[in-house]
């Protein structure tokens, strides 16, 4: 009962037919190997990957990545806002969240390899810088896109965090202009006289506070960098030039770190944030502090001050909000800080799609008030300011109109300079300044000094 | 043909007792024969190939490379490698990273010895016991390094924290302990000390119970105190498990991430700053591939050298 192909196998000599261990193996290094090399070749010469044309009509699923549900939330309502449904009724989208860093570091690892990109993507400002680096940006360019309607948008938060060399690469939609905020009743108990014309009248009332008790005003951080950052632009000045440069060690940054550090330690009206690793910014500890009334002051942006309305309920109707007090450096109204953007990777095929979903959110009443509903975030798209409800005294700050607030100093709002190095700058400087100033109790001057350094040497 | 061979076979199975086992695998070719259990260990080395072979191989020819964002690799030579021992924070990182092995190895692994030999011993009578200690100490090591984090956080909290409350009942002074350049570190030991300790305490007793009881008892038969039972009988014997925790204790020591990256992310200003969270920060903060795959590679050769310094103090080799 021979079989075809029989005869060649008895014929074959042993060692054609035979796989040995050895040969195994060495075959399975090679076959990695060339994997690898066949990688290297192909990472020097895939070029970036262009959007083809797509018909809009056909069915397409969308890919957007983000790091928080509420900002998701925020892209899922745009993609069903009529705005967008209208224009593309075929189109499916899929949101994933993923912790922050794990979002972030998958996207760069994705657009370094060339593919497992999502289509859209939301980057948060530091964490974008990391993008710049390298030969090209690898989102998509928005400035043709956006149009005459750059007009309608605060830039220096809506698209100069995502902005490099000219050219728009990322959408945000909140107005991260910084206020300051305190404990109107406790002011007022103590006969303070609101608003604050100037810091020294702010760390007066600090003594006042203090001297009542364990209560302090402000909660600094220690193992992050925002307040300096904040008070660095309301001095003047900020963490890079227009052109990229480093320039923290100047006067005004020091001044700046000075003023962080002398609240704490000699004037003692302000305490150390209670934070981690995990929460480096604000979390449980850090509202629970606020809760136990530890500290009784706030400046921040409204992503920062609008989570006392969800985090600290209980004290609805006891807060004050005013523009920055003049004082410290050039006295600058507010300052920009922080932000999330809506970007479109180089490796979506339907960039027209996805620069619709950008727009449906971030440029259009109906999106700014759907996270102003859900989060209280006032947006940086202008026309929105006219809608009512951003109009309306805010219950929980003593009946101040917030919105005519951020209206007021928002055409203040300093540019934020963008660098490759931003990212690589922030972490330094909470090891370099921040800790061993607000910790350690080092001088501001020479740890900027060395952060300028060591920027220099990331930089090359 | 494959008929003819097999009935060839049986032929030569009858006249020759050597070649009773033939037979039975003949039937099929002789090719086929040879590439059916390969083709059954095919899809693990398939897998080992693409997704720690391949990564390993690029990662090294990437290591000869600068590649810094989103770019073409550029070659460098040994640039990378030899940047390592310019960078003052990969120093910082080797530094700390030998600290922590070095408590792994002096503190940990002693620790957990006793605590092996305390469940083996009168102290632990009941074998019911002794079954819910080494489930209790195994329970750690399948906690989430989350958890753990988030647990440690709360006992090493400055102002609400269990350990400073501690020290205040006892009137002690509290302490900063995951902000201060001095404690951060020794805090990261003590949670990893938590942590590890069960599994290493289980190795060791699986040593312990491999070490027959006839010989302590003779050795108590000839005289010996409990000491010198141990130190003549039980610690020699234990030598292959000894080898074994130490070598382990300080490969993952070097490799150690989740802690430190947890709780203090390398901070307070590097204290806790270690080799694989610096990579981590280098790949993907920086997003400087090249040089982090020099620093991987320098983990590697770190961790083999030692793990091979190790098997010669012992001389493992010569008593295998």
């Amino acid at each position: 009962m021979d079989r075809p192909g029989d005869d060649t196998q008895t014929t074959r000599s042993p060692s054609s037919s035979r796989i040995s261990r050895r040969h195994f193996l060495g075959a399975s290094a090679g076959a990695a190997t060339a994997l690898g090399m066949a990688n290297g070749i192909e990472a020097s010469i895939v070029p970036a990957r262009k959007a083809p044309v797509v018909l809009h009509q056909e069915a397409v699923t969308l890919e957007v990545w983000g790091f928080n549900a509420e900002r998701l939330n925020f892209a899922e309502n745009a993609a069903n806002l009529p705005a967008f449904t209208d224009k593309h009724p075929n189109v499916t989208v899929n949101f994933r969240e993923y912790p922050f860093a794990q979002m972030h570091d998958r996207l760069l690892a994705a657009l370094a390899s060339g593919q497992g990109a999502p289509d859209m993507a939301e980057v948060e400002i530091a964490r974008f810088s990391q993008f710049l680096k390298g030969d090209r940006v690898p989102f998509v360019p928005l400035t043709e896109r956006i149009g005459a309607e750059i007009d309608n948008i605060y830039k220096p938060a809506a698209s100069d965090p995502w902005s490099w060399d000219g050219e728009i690469y990322g959408l945000g939609n909140e107005l991260n202009a910084v206020v300051l905020t305190y404990r109107q009743d406790l002011l007022d108990e103590l006969g303070v006289e609101t608003p604050f014309e100037t810091w020294d009248q702010v760390i007066a009332a600090g003594k006042q506070i203090v001297a009542n008790g364990e209560t302090k005003t402000f909660a600094v951080h220690d193992i992050a960098f925002g307040d300096w950052f904040q008070m660095a632009q309301v001095a003047g000045t900020s963490l890079f030039d227009a052109e990229g440069n480093y320039q923290g060690d100047q006067p005004l940054s020091v001044e700046a770190m000075q003023f962080l550090y002398d609240l704490v330690y000699v004037h003692g009206v302000a305490g150390i944030a209670p934070a981690d690793a995990q929460n480096d910014w604000f979390g449980p500890a850090y509202w629970a502090a606020f809760k136990a009334e530890q500290f009784t002051m706030l400046w921040g942006p409204p992503w920062h001050i609008g989570r006392l309305q969800i985090d600290v309920p209980e004290q609805s109707g006891l807060w004050a909000a005013q523009g920055m007090p003049s004082g410290l450096g050039e006295s600058r109204p507010t300052a920009n800080f922080g932000g999330t953007g809506q970007c479109i990777t180089e490796q979506s095929q339907y960039a027209d799609i996805c620069y619709d979903l950008i727009a449906a959110g971030n440029l259009s009443v109906e999106g700014a008030l759907f996270d102003f509903n859900q989060r209280t975030v006032y947006p940086a798209y202008i026309p929105a300011y006219e809608l009512p409800e951003l109009q309306e005294p805010s219950e929980y700050f003593s009946g101040a109109v917030i919105g005519e607030l951020y209206a007021s100093v928002a055409p203040d709002l300093p540019p934020f300079n963008q660098s490759p190095y931003f990212n690589d700058a922030v972490q330094a400087m909470v090891r370099l300044v921040i800790t061993p100033v607000m910790t350690d109790r080092e001088e501001p001057e020479p740890a900027l000094r060395a952060l300028g350094e060591e920027i220099a040497q990331i930089a090359g | 043909m494959a008929w003819q061979l097999s009935r060839n076979g049986a032929v030569a199975a009858a006249s020759a007792p050597a070649a009773v086992l033939r037979p039975a695998r003949a039937g099929r070719a002789p090719g086929r024969r040879a590439i059916t259990p390969y083709l059954f260990l095919a899809p693990f080395f398939i897998v080992y190939a693409i997704f720690l072979l391949y990564p390993v191989i690029d990662a090294f020819r990437l290591s000869f490379n600068e590649r810094i964002g989103i770019s073409t690799p550029t070659f460098v030579g040994l640039e990378n490698y030899r940047t390592l021992f310019e960078d003052e924070r990969y120093l910082k990182a080797l530094l700390n990273t030998t600290l922590y092995a070095g408590a792994s190895l002096f503190i940990l692994s002693p620790l957990a010895l006793l605590l092996a030999l305390a469940v083996r011993s009168f102290l632990v009578p009941s074998a019911n016991l002794k079954s819910f200690y080494r489930i209790a100490y195994f329970l750690p090591n399948i906690t989430s390094f989350v958890v753990i984090a988030l647990m440690f956080g709360l006992v090493f909290d400055a102002n609400y924290g269990l350990l400073n409350a501690f020290l205040e009942a006892i009137g002690q002074p509290t302490h900063n302990w995951l902000r201060s350049e001095d404690l951060a570190l020794p805090s990261i030991v003590l949670v990893a000390i938590w942590t590890f300790l069960g599994i290493n305490s289980l190795y060791f007793l699986a040593g312990l119970q491999n070490i027959p009881d006839e010989l302590s008892e003779a050795a108590q038969l000839d005289g010996a105190t409990r000491f010198q039972v141990f130190w003549t009988v039980t610690l020699p014997l234990l030598k292959p498990t000894i080898l074994f925790v130490v070598v382990q204790a300080i490969i993952f020591s070097y490799q150690i991430f989740d802690i430190p990256f947890l709780m203090t992310r390398g901070g307070p200003s590097d204290a806790t700053l270690t080799l694989a969270v610096y990579l981590y920060e280098i790949g993907f903060q920086r997003f400087d591939q090249g040089y982090a795959a020099a620093i991987g590679y320098s983990l590697a050769v770190i961790s083999i050298l030692l793990a091979g310094l190790q098997l010669l103090l012992f001389r493992a080799f010569r008593d295998d």
